[in-house]
């Protein structure tokens, strides 16, 4: 056949389409052994110690190693790259590290690495800037040194009995040295971290793709996908168009409503459900109406949080019984509920309370939360029910949320459980020197605080269970610092042969070990 | 001469404008401290974020740093993506070329014969039909025409990818969002406009002279129906860098309007400032090349101006 020259205008249309926007692989032909998911948003950044958001927890989790790992379904404390530990005092622990485990890039895994990782060097950011969110995990560890070739000692500024936990979670990953040096420092360590996790990070163009590739010296075994492509596909609607289209293996933020569209295709199933983040009603309390305890009691009562949990979670979550989760373990206690719905009780109160119709904003973004506005809206509803004169203010960011003025203003907000303790959820966020210890969202009870201070250092497992069970009992009774509503909950849908398993967590997981074994 | 410099000046303080208002407008309504770092970051951090990007000096020292970085062509850095900010915009704004270029080529190609086809055959079933099927494309919005086109053309046909970019296949779907309503505005416009020209006397007075229609419809219809058409088309030409923020945002395609969607979501102050002021000076340059056209089709305004 005859075949014509292209004209230049057509050659410099197909050319510019050709070269100026390189992608990952193309679609429909995603290798068996390569699982693609559609994600929002591309990781906030690369470097776990600089970000813990969303974005970031559900990307990059399997890149990283810790000296321990938890299990997020027991709060269990088990080996990870140390292979075991002993208490040397309540201050002092030493770590013996695994032998034969190799970084990314085929460098044997040494002390040094591990001491590098904790250093103020990597832990403060890039410049010492200190715009890490790591720093707030990192509070009570003094010191960490090498003590010979395969033992590491940590040593911390107080007694602190969530210590091991908190080395098996987010901020506390193992990172190689060299490759930071060899990367002159930040400048091109934020590009790549190079770690000892299960996949390694081959390419990132953040709005667009993240490429992984398995870890083939991986210390636990082969992982079990050659390769992960997290696409950004910022609408939900099209993300479920491009998994049901073949585009994609798995999508994440699959919302109830959009379940049965999903589960009722044949070769694709819905995956998840509630995770350890507590979804809140805030109030803002350091002027208005809200700083009279008895009526953020009323606001409590109010709302009824299982009518929530039933219509607009369509019983895909749970309610949650103050600001623990059963991951915490022995220290979940089980037998504290939710205060209850109580219309009654929320007017009697609201008639003790100083309140006199004065006009409270209830300030919400739209998704910043699945189902937010939803949410809003029908809690909007239960406290006009009851007599408060409140008004829906619908805004854009966190910035305009705790905007001032902040007088008589409620908000949205959650608490994520960063590891299994109360010190990683409720005095994480509550208490001396936390984000509510000052500022707009400020709450401060000095019975709390005073527990608060003594939990951190309290050995005894029965002490803190009570200690735990009187903070908890003036957080959302005595003197509400917050409403704690439900806990979030996060679904995936996925075509039925993939096999995987999401964490009742924020944190996704792709390891070998994170795997549904069935 | 004067007109020339007079445009410029118009041209320089539009500029102007839109740079000082989004500078103001963008900080006086959100801190990127708090949506970059995420909500979980602590106080420490959000102070040290605002220290690193003098985003705790007073607002009219930032803004005099920022017009003088300006105009020493430093557009500065994206405090979300920590990169240039103008190779960011241009990097994208090149991504959103190859979906407008295409699009607009399809639009004039295909809006501009459909509109004069339709005026010509005014009120017969093709006249009808043309106008039906632009109405159509110029209501249904491009969200819900690229919704339809995924379903049919990805889910359902599995011809061509939801999604995404990479290769010239992904282009097909958001370039034909775009081009359908492009076609159906330009189709309207073109008809409306042949349908008034060749209601003037000096239509019949041509044919009376003897010209064959052809030449008739050539040389007195089509010049003098251009000028709505070239005004709505120079509107086209200056939203080709980022005018395409939905379809870009449906169909996940990394150009200059996503940018311009999270940029202003995070208050990247850089990056929204350099795509605005690209915007604004392609819209600048779009009206200066409609004006200049103006005079090229008709003398009268050339001679206005002349004189």
């Amino acid at each position: 056949m005859d075949r014509r020259p292209l004209t230049p205008f057509t050659a410099i249309l197909l050319g510019s389409l050709a070269v100026s926007v390189p992608g990952p692989t193309a679609w429909a032909q995603n290798a068996d052994d390569t699982l693609v998911v559609a994600v929002p948003q591309s990781p906030s950044a690369l470097e776990p110690v600089l970000r813990n958001n969303t974005s970031t927890l559900q990307t990059i989790y399997s890149v990283f190693d810790r000296l321990l790992t938890v299990d997020f379904h027991t709060g269990q404390v088990h080996p990870g790259l140390a292979e075991s530990w002993v208490r040397i005092d309540p201050t002092t622990y030493e770590f013996t590290l695994r032998e034969g485990v190799t970084f990314h890039d085929g460098t044997p895994l040494t002390v040094e690495d591990v001491v590098f990782s904790f250093s103020d060097e990597r832990i403060e950011g890039p410049d010492g800037s200190r715009i890490a969110t790591a720093m707030q995990y990192h509070g009570t560890i003094d010191t960490v040194e090498a003590v010979d070739e395969r033992t590491v000692r940590v040593t911390t500024t107080q007694v602190d009995p969530a210590i091991l936990i908190k080395l098996g979670g987010w901020g506390t990953e193992i990172v190689s040295q060299d490759a930071f040096e060899a990367m002159n420092g930040w400048e091109g360590w934020v590009d790549g971290p190079v770690a000892t996790g299960p996949y390694r990070i081959v390419e990132n163009r953040p709005d667009e793709f993240l490429i992984l590739e398995a870890h083939d010296d991986y210390w636990r075994g082969t992982p079990q996908f050659e390769r992960i492509e997290f696409r950004v596909v910022p609408e939900s609607v099209v993300r479920i168009n491009g998994l049901l289209a073949g585009d994609f293996d798995m999508i994440t933020f699959v919302t109830p409503d959009q379940i049965p569209q999903i589960a009722q295709t044949e070769g694709f199933e819905v995956v998840g459900g509630s995770i350890q983040n507590v979804r809140k009603l805030t109030f803002f309390q350091t002027e208005g109406v809200f700083t009279d305890p008895v009526l953020r009691r009323a606001v409590s009562h109010a709302i009824d949080r299982q009518l929530i949990v039933d219509s607009i979670w369509q019983g895909l979550t749970e309610v949650a019984p103050g600001l623990q989760h059963p991951a915490l373990g022995d220290l979940f206690l089980a037998d504290i509920t939710a205060p209850a719905y109580d219309p009654d009780l929320a007017r009697s109160l609201i008639e003790r309370s100083s309140y006199d119709g004065e006009l409270i904003t209830y300030r919400t973004q739209t998704a910043a939360y699945p189902l937010e506005l939803e949410t809003a809206q029908i809690i909007l509803e239960m406290l006009r029910s009851v007599g408060l004169n409140v008004e829906l203010q619908v805004v854009e960011n966190w910035d305009q949320v705790s905007a001032e003025p902040v007088a008589s203003v409620l908000s949205n907000n959650s608490s994520l459980i960063a590891w299994p303790d109360p010190t990683g959820g409720l005095l994480r966020r509550y208490g001396p020197g936390t984000v509510h210890d000052r500022g707009a969202y400020f709450w401060r009870n000095e019975e709390f605080n005073a527990l608060a201070t003594e939990y951190r250092v309290t050995d005894d497992l029965a002490q803190r269970q009570d200690m735990h069970r009187r903070m908890l009992e003036i957080w959302q009774v005595e003197d509400p610092a917050a409403v704690a509503l439900f806990y979030n909950a996060l679904f995936y849908g996925k075509r039925d042969d993939v096999r995987w398993q999401p964490l009742p967590s924020l944190y996704a997981a792709y390891g070998p070990f994170e795997q549904d074994d069935d | 001469m004067r007109f020339f410099l007079t445009r410029l000046l118009r041209a320089a303080v539009t500029l102007a404008v839109i740079v000082t208002f989004a500078f103001f407008v963008l900080r006086l309504s959100g801190d990127p401290a708090i949506t970059i770092l995420g909500t979980e970051a602590d106080a420490a951090a959000l102070e040290a974020f605002r220290t690193a990007w003098g985003l705790d000096r007073p607002l009219w020292v930032q803004y005099a740093t920022y017009v003088q970085a300006l105009l020493q062509g430093d557009f500065g850095q994206s405090m979300r993506l920590d990169q240039g900010a103008m190779h960011l915009v241009a990097e994208r704004a090149l991504a959103t070329f190859t979906l407008t270029v295409p699009a607009l080529a399809i639009t004039l190609a295909v809006g501009v014969p459909a509109g004069v086809f339709a005026a010509l055959h005014r009120g017969s079933a093709v006249d009808r039909t043309v106008m039906i099927a632009a109405v159509v494309g110029f209501t249904v919005p491009s969200f819900i025409m690229a919704l339809v086109l995924i379903l049919v053309f990805a889910v359902e046909l599995r011809l061509l990818p939801s999604t995404g970019s990479g290769t010239w296949q992904h282009a097909i779907l958001p370039v034909v969002t775009l081009a359908l309503g492009g076609t159906a505005a330009i189709a309207r416009f073109t008809r409306s406009a042949m349908v008034e020209v060749l209601g003037q006397p000096y239509i019949p007075a041509a044919s009376a002279k003897g010209l064959i229609w052809p030449i008739v419809v050539r040389r007195h219809a089509l010049p003098n129906a251009a000028i709505p058409v070239v005004t709505v088309v120079g509107f086209m030409i200056g939203s080709l860098a980022a005018g395409t923020v939905i379809v870009e945002s449906i169909f996940s395609w990394p150009g200059a309007g996503r940018l311009l969607i999270d940029s202003v979501a995070n208050r990247d102050y850089a990056v929204v400032q350099t795509i605005l002021l690209l915007v604004g000076l392609m819209m600048v340059l779009a009206n200066l090349t409609v004006d200049l056209l103006y005079g090229w089709l008709d003398p009268r305004i050339r001679t206005e101006r002349a004189s």
